[in-house]
């Protein structure tokens, strides 16, 4: 069974491999390891359109031996402002993760949904107790305030220079 | 199967179309070629394996979401045999188009046409589930316009098709329905191989295809592929038992022998072996042609005198159990019509073994004793605890039902085989998912201890902050012991102070339970806060020495 997963694995990393060149939206997609296909890093970049711009936010994906008949686990392990992400766990609230997951779907397809979710917010279930208020937000249209918020906490978080800004 | 990882992406970017079989020929579970290929009543193929691991979890198609279950799984033969023709020719045809890639432009226009004529193929049987991917824009022109011909031809075909089953009085089944539409496929392909899939051709292919089509069903199905017009009686081979059988006599072999479970005095021989005396077997049949009285007399006698090497005999040597089985699983079940190398490749006593799928268990209705009988019947070890009793029984049905539905199946020892593979990587994970827990159990209890103490200590400090002290108000530290000594900022107010250690001391409390899981997350939090602080007083400190030293030349002029 777990021969079975790692075949798998060891496909999706030849094909993201294979076609790296389509993903503007993913930075990185890899295993932490060479020799262990079952824990995997991803990097997101925050689409232009969004408040995530220039941000870059880290995945930290964990494959259960009985994939893809059940979900990766997958967190932010960057600090990201967004209604449905938890702000201290990073654990993402995305019904494909959970419940609506199928087999069909792959680490890729899966990194996609998570950063078209970046965009689309969820406020209707959010999981961000921190910003429940950027739900709230949400909720009454303040878009506004809303894209403030998180791009202050992608410029505190997200942003490579970060420490850089600290120091001024 | 080999072992090696192939991906659809192997394929040149020139031939684009060959991707897209490839990627269809897979399961979009486990992502290897179709092994056992079981369609839904959604018209999605997965393996047998994969789908059934699916569907004990949950009852929809991976695919589109469309609620199922196990009872709609069907066979997929023509797609199963496609998939593993395709894995047989695989490497060859991979070397062929790379070589053609490199070499000249003539070679790579014939190769199109047969990459297309596939996907043709593939297009039928998949019932137009084409994922348009974006690969497909990347093809050059010219093959841009040989799938448009394969597009329009498809819906040729399904018109075709509508008719066909309009027509038709006879409900037809799966099974039948695929093999009819692989044989409408067989004209078009030899048509276009010819003519280069001209436009106007595809009228008279047309009427080809309703020719054949019109035709009973059971002689097109069962000429499927073989040379048998070179007969003058047109023996054809029974798909139940493979052997030869003039062809007016099927439906008499059918129904008094082959559903019987019996053998057939007057055809015992091979379909292989009747193409070299195929006139003496007319004659013999031809005698006993009148088959339709007595059926029982003629068996015993004619059963030992011929052993030939056909499947059949594998049936009736086998036990009586499985025999009478099979007669009640055929009559619900379409039997495996392969056209080529049909039961006679596999280990003859394994040939009817799995015709019955062990039925699904709920677990939860049996006790122990009940689960460990069923474990004991099927073989299997009773060891271990209840959990693992009832996984262990799953994943054996899942592997055997699988295998039954697999047209090449393994003997019942290989099964055993993989269970004990399985096993094992089950208990190392286990193990693996305990150190786990185990490591997480000492971790919370340290928090514990050390949430205790930050909390003593906070209460220490509520206590002794009554006097005066420089401390500063808006400091939220985590570790009120080991407070940070930067701060000679203005005087704090007292009371303040007080406060705010008393808030804090009250929310550590709340917040103790969710530091014994995030810790680290809390830490890194505050510590950042922290510094962002002391940065912040720190400017401000700055300004404030900068703004005495503008006032002190000033108080000195």
């Amino acid at each position: 069974m777990s021969t079975a997963v790692n075949r798998r694995m060891l496909k999706e990393y030849l094909a993201i491999q294979k076609n790296s060149a389509t993903r503007p939206h993913l930075e990185r997609l890899e295993p932490l390891q060479e020799n262990d296909l079952l824990h995997w890093q991803a990097v997101l970049i925050g689409t232009s359109d969004s408040a995530y711009e220039g941000g870059k936010f880290q995945l930290d994906i964990v494959i259960p031996s009985s994939y893809p008949i059940q979900p990766p686990v997958i967190h932010f392990t960057t600090k990201i402002c967004h209604p449905n992400v938890h702000f201290k766990t990073g654990e993402i609230c995305l019904d494909i993760l959970k419940s609506e997951w199928t087999p069909s779907w792959n680490l890729e397809s899966v990194c996609v949904a998570i950063s078209s979710l970046l965009t689309n917010p969820e406020p209707s279930s959010p999981l961000n107790c921190d910003a429940g208020k950027s739900a709230n937000l949400l909720r009454c249209g303040d878009m506004a305030g809303y894209n403030s918020l998180v791009k202050m906490y992608t410029e505190l978080y997200a942003m490579d220079d970060d420490d850089d800004n600290d120091d001024k | 199967m080999d072992n090696s990882i192939t991906d659809p992406l192997d394929w040149p970017a020139e031939f684009a179309a060959m991707r897209e079989i490839d990627s269809h020929l897979r399961c979009p579970i486990c992502k290897e070629f179709l092994r056992a290929a079981m369609m839904l009543q959604c018209y999605h193929n997965f393996c047998s394996e994969c789908i059934r691991r699916h569907l004990d979890k949950e009852s929809t198609c991976p695919a589109c979401r469309v609620a199922t279950s196990t009872s709609q799984l069907r066979r997929n033969v023509s797609l199963d045999e496609v998939s593993q023709n395709f894995v047989d020719c695989r490497s060859q045809l991979l070397k062929a188009v790379k070589g053609s890639v490199d070499s000249s432009k003539v070679k790579t226009q014939q190769l199109p046409t047969t990459t297309e004529t596939m996907d043709y193929n593939v297009a039928i049987q998949q019932k137009k589930r084409r994922r348009v991917s974006t690969r497909i824009s990347t093809r050059s022109t010219r093959s841009g316009q040989e799938y448009h011909t394969a597009a329009t031809d498809d819906d040729i075909d399904d018109e075709d098709f509508v008719i066909n089953s309009q027509e038709s009085s006879k409900p037809i089944n799966n099974n039948g329905k695929g093999v009819d539409r692989q044989k409408t496929a067989g004209p078009v392909l030899r048509s276009r191989a010819g003519a280069g899939g001209a436009s106007n051709h595809s009228t008279g292919e047309m009427e080809s295809q309703d020719s054949v089509t019109s035709e009973p069903p059971a002689p097109s199905l069962l000429t499927n592929g073989q040379p048998a017009e070179s007969f003058k009686h047109n023996l054809v081979q029974c798909p139940v038992c493979a052997v030869g059988v003039p062809e007016p006599y099927t439906n008499t072999h059918l129904d008094k022998f082959c559903f019987q479970g019996k053998k057939d005095p007057a055809y015992t021989i091979s379909y292989d072996l009747i193409s070299t005396q195929a006139p003496d077997v007319i004659r013999l049949y031809e005698r006993q042609g009148t088959t339709t009285s007595d059926v029982s007399g003629a068996t015993p006698a004619s059963l030992q005198q011929s052993k030939s090497s056909n499947a059949f005999d594998a049936l009736s040597g086998f036990n009586g159990r499985s025999a009478q089985t099979s007669s009640s699983f055929q009559s619900k079940f379409e039997m495996p019509v392969s056209p080529k190398k049909p039961a006679l490749e596999m280990p003859s006593e394994l040939a009817f073994d799995f015709i019955t799928r062990l039925p699904k268990v709920t677990y939860s209705v049996l006790n122990d004793k009940q689960l460990r009988k069923r474990l004991q019947e099927l073989g299997l070890s009773t060891q271990g605890d209840r959990q693992l009793l009832q996984k262990r029984h799953a994943e054996y049905v899942t592997i055997y039902n699988a295998n039954c539905d697999s047209s090449r199946p393994q003997p019942v020892t290989q099964l055993k085989k993989s269970l004990a593979a399985w096993e094992q990587a089950y208990e190392k994970d286990l193990q693996s998912k305990d150190a786990q827990r185990r490591a997480q159990g000492t971790f919370q209890r340290q928090q514990q201890e050390l949430a205790q103490q930050q909390q003593q200590s906070a209460s220490e400090i509520n206590i002794s902050s009554s006097q005066p002290s420089s401390q500063s108000s808006s400091q939220p530290s985590s570790q009120p012991s080991s407070q940070p000594s930067a701060s000679n900022s203005s005087a704090p107010v007292q009371s303040h102070v007080n406060n705010s250690l008393v808030a804090v001391a009250a929310s550590r409390a709340h917040l103790s339970a969710h530091a014994y899981k995030h810790k680290d997350e809390y830490d890194e939090l505050i510590a950042d806060i922290r510094r962002r602080q002391m940065a912040e007083k720190e400017r401000a400190r700055v300004e404030e020495e900068k703004k005495q030293k503008e006032k002190e030349p000033l108080t000195v002029v």
